[in-house]
């Protein structure tokens, strides 16, 4: 058994997530470090999405069980392995909400009530603004702001180009700033 | 700090939530055990793809052997109903 956290711990922090791949196809062992660099922001997407801490980690685990399996069929395109990751995450969480026989993509995005509340004390009221945006807004608001991606990382996840996400934010932005002034 | 990035500082601080502790390594634990898994995962295959080849191998000669003995029957059956053949 690998010991998770000094595998973990010990991943290439500098090297790019190309090579990061390259070396997981070879030696699946070196998928800890795809998974030491991307573990929090998956977690932070998920639990954003309205999931609770455990539902959060259950489904990282199945994005990065699939992942795992899916390796050596990744090819890079656009928004590279994070796009291909966080898709992963985010198909996770729609197969759990349909499982859980909840309709619509946003139905569970933020369900606010389920997020026992750290953070600054108008971070409910700026939930509930996020929770209000149109859909496609919200995802991208979320892949920004809880996972720290990219307008050129989000575009492929939510199927537009990076002017067009990075466009779709700054409209996001504006109704936020509006909602909450 | 100009308005708008005080602004996007406060959706990461109400977005970006952390898990605990115990909840990370119990991640960790499961991914590394799908990690270790995979060798194993691989060398199954590779020893089912092994172990089926002789299998294959006779399949083939059997499936070629009714061909070409099912060819040879239909062959002298049209050669029996045409007369020409027969003549010949």
């Amino acid at each position: 058994m690998i010991r998770a956290t000094s595998v973990i711990e010990s991943a290439g922090a500098e090297d790019s997530d190309e090579v990061l791949v390259n070396a997981a196809k070879a030696d699946p062992v070196e998928f800890a470090a795809i998974y030491g660099r991307y573990r929090l922001p998956v977690f932070r997407y998920l639990r954003a999405r309205g999931e609770t801490e455990d539902g959060a980690a259950d489904l990282a685990a199945v994005t990065f069980e699939r992942a795992l399996r899916a390796l050596p069929r990744y090819r890079s395109r656009g928004g590279g392995l994070a796009a291909w990751l966080f898709r992963i995450a985010r198909n996770a969480a729609l197969d759990e909400n349909k499982r859980r026989g909840r309709t619509g993509p946003g139905a569970t995005v933020l369900a606010v009530s389920q997020v026992p509340t750290p953070g600054p004390a108008d971070a409910t009221e700026i939930r509930m603004a996020v929770n209000a945006l149109p859909p496609v807004e919200r995802e991208a608001v979320l892949l920004r702001y809880s996972a720290g991606l990219t307008a050129r990382e989000i575009g492929p996840v939510i199927g537009k180009s990076a002017e067009a996400t990075q466009k779709l934010i700054e409209r996001a932005l504006q109704i936020l700033k509006e909602d909450l002034r | 700090m100009n308005t708008s990035a005080t602004f996007e500082r406060r959706l990461e601080q109400a977005l970006m939530l952390d898990p605990q502790a115990s909840t990370l390594g119990a991640l960790d634990e499961r991914i590394a055990r799908a990690i270790a898994r995979v060798p194993e995962a691989r060398a199954a295959r590779w020893s089912l793809r092994r172990a089926s080849r002789p299998g294959l191998a006779l399949v083939l000669v059997v499936v070629l052997a009714g061909g070409a003995v099912a060819g040879s029957g239909i062959l002298s059956r049209v050669a029996g109903s045409v007369p020409a053949f027969a003549i010949a």
